[in-house]
């Protein structure tokens, strides 16, 4: 087995979901912070609408993350919210990429 | 490897969540100016040599200067600052209780500038009617205190009243307390009658702390006038650094 753990195995472990990198920078906005505006994810991570509502409708289907419309006067605002299973998937996720790494190219 | 950079997303994200909370900016540097604008107008001998609607009015614009700044520094944040939708930023068991201990202090604050203000008030007044000779004698008007009364009893308590729906972000809270402190200060300034009984003592402790909390409202608005326009300036170039992209089908 290598040193370092790279194995066809190990790879295939990777959670998926978490593993595409639309899901990926939504996932890691989403932690930083305790809730998010549909816009604000829109244009950091710099997905397109239809991109954004595709990935974000995956996680949620995950249980990564929830959705929550509120309105603000008449205007309905969409906001997400990483859950608990989100977090733990994309620390798992994490962790799992760290291991597969090589000695040098750990941070 | 994804080729996402995991960390900068953070960073934005953090950023922006941090403004968000403490609701910045410009509206926070509006306070500052208004602030300055307050104490310049308090200080000046020009605004005691007034006299008539002229003075009223002029006395009201500084009393309801706080009442006037919310629902502007409201109309700026809207306009500036939810481009995006709100992002609260994760909840930090330090950042509420220093916005709490804020939001007390203004309640504090109010409550004894009320105290001290009635207190002076009354010994204004008892001045003037110092030893009246009969009931003839008493002031004929005496609907005018009342009013006056009025006015000064209710106005700390309106400042306070409003406070929890409309300000938020530390930041907001301190320039709402800085431009309620000036105007509880004017009105403990403004109703000081002529022939009060102030003893010397009084007098002299007076002016010099008058004069120290002035020079430290216009130091504070003067930092508070560059910090705003930094943080503003820091925001518009967050934005910036998010380039939006073309929807695609």
């Amino acid at each position: 087995m290598p040193k370092n753990g790279f194995t066809p195995k190990a790879i295939l472990d990777l959670d998926r979901i978490v593993h595409e990198p639309a899901r990926l920078a939504i996932l890691t906005v989403l932690a930083a912070a305790e809730e998010v505006a549909f816009l604000f994810l829109q244009r950091v991570t710099g997905l397109s609408k239809g991109n954004l509502s595709s990935h974000t409708q995956k996680l949620e289907a995950a249980g990564y993350l929830e959705t929550v419309k509120v309105f603000q006067g008449r205007i309905p605002v969409t906001s997400f919210r990483i859950t608990e299973d989100g977090r733990l998937a994309l620390r798992t996720y994490h962790k799992h990429l760290r291991a597969l790494l090589p000695e040098e190219g750990k941070r | 490897m994804s080729g996402i950079d995991t960390q900068r997303l953070e960073a934005l994200t953090q950023t922006y969540a941090e403004f968000d909370s403490r609701k910045s900016g410009l509206a926070t540097a509006l306070g500052g100016l208004m602030a300055l604008f307050m104490t310049l107008h308090v200080i000046s001998p020009s605004m005691r040599m007034l006299t008539g609607p002229w003075w009223r009015f002029q006395a009201a614009l500084v009393f309801l200067m706080p009442l006037i700044w919310l629902p502007l520094k409201q109309l700026l944040f809207r306009r500036l600052y939810r481009g995006l939708g709100p992002v609260k930023a994760l909840r930090e068991v330090a950042y509420e209780h220093q916005k709490w201990r804020w939001i007390f202090a203004i309640a504090l604050v109010l409550m004894t500038f009320q105290t001290m203000v009635l207190l002076g008030f009354v010994s204004g007044y008892a001045g003037v009617l110092h030893h009246p000779e009969s009931i003839n004698h008493l002031p004929t008007k005496l609907p005018a205190l009342w009013m006056s009364w009025l006015w000064v009893a209710t106005l700390p308590w309106l400042y306070l009243m409003v406070a929890p729906w409309w300000i938020k972000g530390v930041e907001e809270a301190r320039a709402y307390l800085v431009l309620v402190g000036q105007g509880v200060i004017w009105i403990a300034f403004a109703f000081n009658q002529e022939g009060a009984n102030v003893s010397k003592l009084t007098k002299a402790w007076m002016v010099p702390v008058f004069l120290l909390i002035q020079l430290g409202v216009f130091l504070w608005a003067l930092r508070t006038i560059k910090r705003g326009w930094l943080e503003h300036r820091e925001y518009r170039a967050l934005l910036l650094s998010m380039t939006p992209k073309e929807d695609t089908p």
